[in-house]
């Protein structure tokens, strides 16, 4: 697969200063600027800026290889593009193409050894593939394997590294209607674990109910390589239902939380983190303008968090920096408010569903 | 009289002045616009139908004038249905009217519990506002009048029973929220210590309601009968379709919204935005007139005619972005398009 000549498309960018700052830890997002424009922005935490390049279409997740030296931000679905940033040396890499009949469905994940990108990505019938991209051949894309679902999104590596989670969203679309939810009736969504080496399906799992009307979106996973899903719900909206599941030892359940808990993220939740070692799973809802942070080991509630369309956010010592659309960035962690973080530059952007630490 | 220079110092000081002290007493004109233009007369003309309805359905043999004034109703209700706070969200009365979609036939279980008991006691206004949330509405009347038993309306008395019940049920219900929203829309401007604090918090919600009417006309309203293939399609997921009225409440919705809009949001973007301010009527426009073109009804275009019905979701779907991530940052009401339009 041929890459398209990014620099002399969009021209470019990057404040970068490596590799000074590669050890104190950068966070990437894709945002919108003040004129509606999209970017894929980094940032440190003292609020200096890494990256500032513009994207030809609204980005959306991103991910980082084990060594830290590529990031790749890929585009919203139905996605065209997915951007490789060297944030070790502050270099803007090319631009990978989305392949004939495929689209990027904004998520994907490294290999243990960094050497294969796996993204998640819609075929034409909406049917989902993994996407396998070699790193080491200039992300040259090798082949791929079904998720045996439709609507894949989130996908995220087992602590081992022998497979892979992808939540299946469920939610059937057409590439020539995009967008444009064609069945929220009944739906079927589920995570499903794939050997990573063949793509095999080695376990799949979904919510038992009279009716599936919940998404299953992005993922988190634990210290223990327990899988925390985050849900949309798309049924009545009278009905609450719990927006959290995390896997067990042969199925998965929805976490026991307050009905007012679960009324309050407003049926959806927008993006998922594990942090502190993987002891505590951040779950942030922009419509319900709040978070929730989760003890793992007990998957219990530790603490909520207000913050008006937060939706980003990402490991950050012994919290979690979380972003929002609205401008704001601001370091979370549970019984305290959120304290702000950064620059003026910051909150002139809006910023997009996800964060990832490089 | 002001002289030359002075009226010119004065002109000039304008637009600064506006911009740092006006935004709260535009919104505040803003919120008096669209409540006097749009609010009431949409939840008085619902009432008023509403009323109509009662009193047809108090005597429905023979049904034809219950069923215009219910097909009345429903249209009424569309002027109203995107106005999902206060009034309309007291006590569940948006889901009591319209308890649309019903994914789980909670209202054929409903009905045929409360036909079986025949019990007058369990079909007043106040019984209805503590259950039975699917049997009170319009969708189980269009069953009565317009569905495969309807002609029992005539010898099965629960039956006339129920449509009577849930007449006077809409009827004050209606009559409620046309007395609430008599002061609701001052609680809207906002006060120190309501539930909107200021005249920003009350615009904020008629602007996520905007968004968020749009996003149920294209999702439960077209999306959902169209579904991915003419194999595929579900006409009997469209909102009446025992009526045949789905595609009439989907150009009364479309026209709600439109209206709306126009008079809530597209006068505060003045000049510098008369270029969204346009395209945003024109995507409206352009949404009527794809509604126009579905023939001969929605039921039969999701099978037979799709390009019309797939049309309005295309022009939707921009419209929708328009609205959501580029009027909320050009009428400065941050919503953030992360809750707008999240993924």
């Amino acid at each position: 697969m041929a890459h398209f000549g990014r620099r002399a498309v969009f021209g470019l960018i990057g404040f970068a200063t490596a590799p000074a700052w590669a050890d104190g830890g950068a966070y990437l997002s894709a945002a919108a600027d003040e004129e509606g424009r999209w970017r894929a922005v980094a940032f440190a935490l003292d609020g200096s800026p890494r990256f500032d390049l513009p994207l030809p279409a609204r980005g959306h997740g991103a991910a980082v290889s084990p060594d830290g030296s590529v990031a790749v931000l890929f585009a919203r679905r139905p996605g065209s593009f997915a951007q490789l940033l060297h944030p070790a040396t502050g270099r803007v890499g090319d631009t990978l193409p989305r392949a004939t009949g495929r689209w990027f469905c904004g998520h994907g994940c490294f290999s243990a050894d960094g050497d294969l990108l796996y993204a998640t990505e819609l075929d034409a019938a909406g049917d989902g593939v993994v996407g396998v991209y070699a790193a080491t051949r200039g992300f040259a894309r090798i082949g791929e394997f079904p998720t045996g679902g439709a609507d894949p999104h989130d996908i995220r590596l087992t602590p081992d590294g022998r497979g892979l989670w992808v939540a299946n969203g469920g939610i059937r679309t057409d590439p020539s209607l995009p967008r444009a939810r064609l069945d929220l009736d009944s739906f079927d969504s589920d995570v499903v674990l794939l050997e990573a080496v063949s793509g095999r399906p080695l376990s799949r799992r979904a919510l038992d109910g009279e009716e599936n009307t919940l998404s299953l979106r992005h993922l988190a996973l634990d210290a223990t390589g327990a899988l925390f899903v985050a849900m949309q719900h798309e049924g009545p909206r009278f009905e609450r239902p719990a927006l959290i599941a995390a896997t067990t030892a042969d199925g998965i359940a929805a976490l026991d939380a307050s009905d007012g808990l679960w009324r309050s993220l407003d049926h959806y939740t927008g993006s998922a983190t594990a942090g502190q070692g993987g002891k505590v799973i951040a779950i942030t809802s922009p419509r319900g303008g709040r978070g929730v942070l989760i003890d793992a080991p007990s998957r219990r509630v530790l603490g909520e968090f207000v913050m008006r369309d937060g939706c980003g956010v990402a490991a950050a010592g012994d919290g979690f920096v979380v972003t929002s659309g609205l401008g704001r960035v601001a370091m979370v962690q549970a019984g305290a408010e959120p304290a702000d973080v950064g620059a003026g530059w910051m909150a002139r952007l809006r910023w997009d569903n996800h964060l990832l630490r490089l | 009289m002001p002289t030359r220079r002075t009226l010119g110092l004065a002109l000039l000081a304008i637009p600064a002045a506006a911009q740092a002290q006006g935004a709260p007493e535009a919104q505040r004109a803003a919120i008096r616009r669209v409540t006097a233009e749009h609010i009431i007369p949409g939840f008085t003309a619902f009432a008023e139908a509403a009323q109509a309805f009662a009193a047809a359905s108090a005597s429905p043999i023979p049904p034809e004038a219950s069923r215009t004034a219910w097909v009345a109703t429903a249209l009424a209700f569309q002027r109203i249905r995107h106005l999902r706070f206060g009034p309309l969200d007291e006590f569940d009365r948006g889901v009591r009217i319209s308890f649309f979609p019903d994914t789980r036939n909670a209202i054929g279980r409903e009905m045929a519990d409360v036909l079986r008991a025949a019990n007058p006691a369990q079909m007043t206004p106040e019984a209805f506002q503590r259950g039975r949330v699917a049997a009170q509405g319009l969708p189980a009347a269009e069953r009565l009048l317009f569905g495969d038993d309807a002609p029992r309306l005539a010898d099965q008395a629960p039956r006339r029973m129920l449509l009577g019940a849930i007449g006077v049920n809409l009827a004050t219900i209606g009559a409620a929220m046309r007395q609430e929203w008599q002061s609701y829309g001052t609680v809207l401007e906002g006060a120190p210590n309501g539930v909107y604090r200021i005249p920003e918090d009350g615009m904020i919600m008629l602007f996520k309601n905007l968004v968020g009417g749009l996003e149920f006309l294209a999702e439960r309203q077209v999306a959902r009968p169209l579904g991915p293939s003419a194999r595929e399609a579900f006409p009997r997921r469209a909102e009446a379709w025992r009526s045949g009225q789905s595609l009439a409440l989907i150009r009364a919705s479309l026209a709600a919204l439109a209206n709306f809009w126009a008079t809530g949001f597209a006068p505060l973007l003045g000049g510098r935005h008369a270029d969204l301010a346009r395209d945003i009527a024109e995507g409206f426009a352009q949404a009527q007139a794809a509604a126009a073109r579905i023939t001969p009804s929605l039921e039969v275009a999701v099978v037979q005619d799709r390009a019309p019905v797939e049309e309005l979701l295309r022009i939707l779907g921009p419209l929708r972005r328009l609205i959501g991530e580029k009027a909320s940052s050009a009428l400065d009401l941050p919503v953030g398009f992360n809750s707008m339009d999240g993924d």
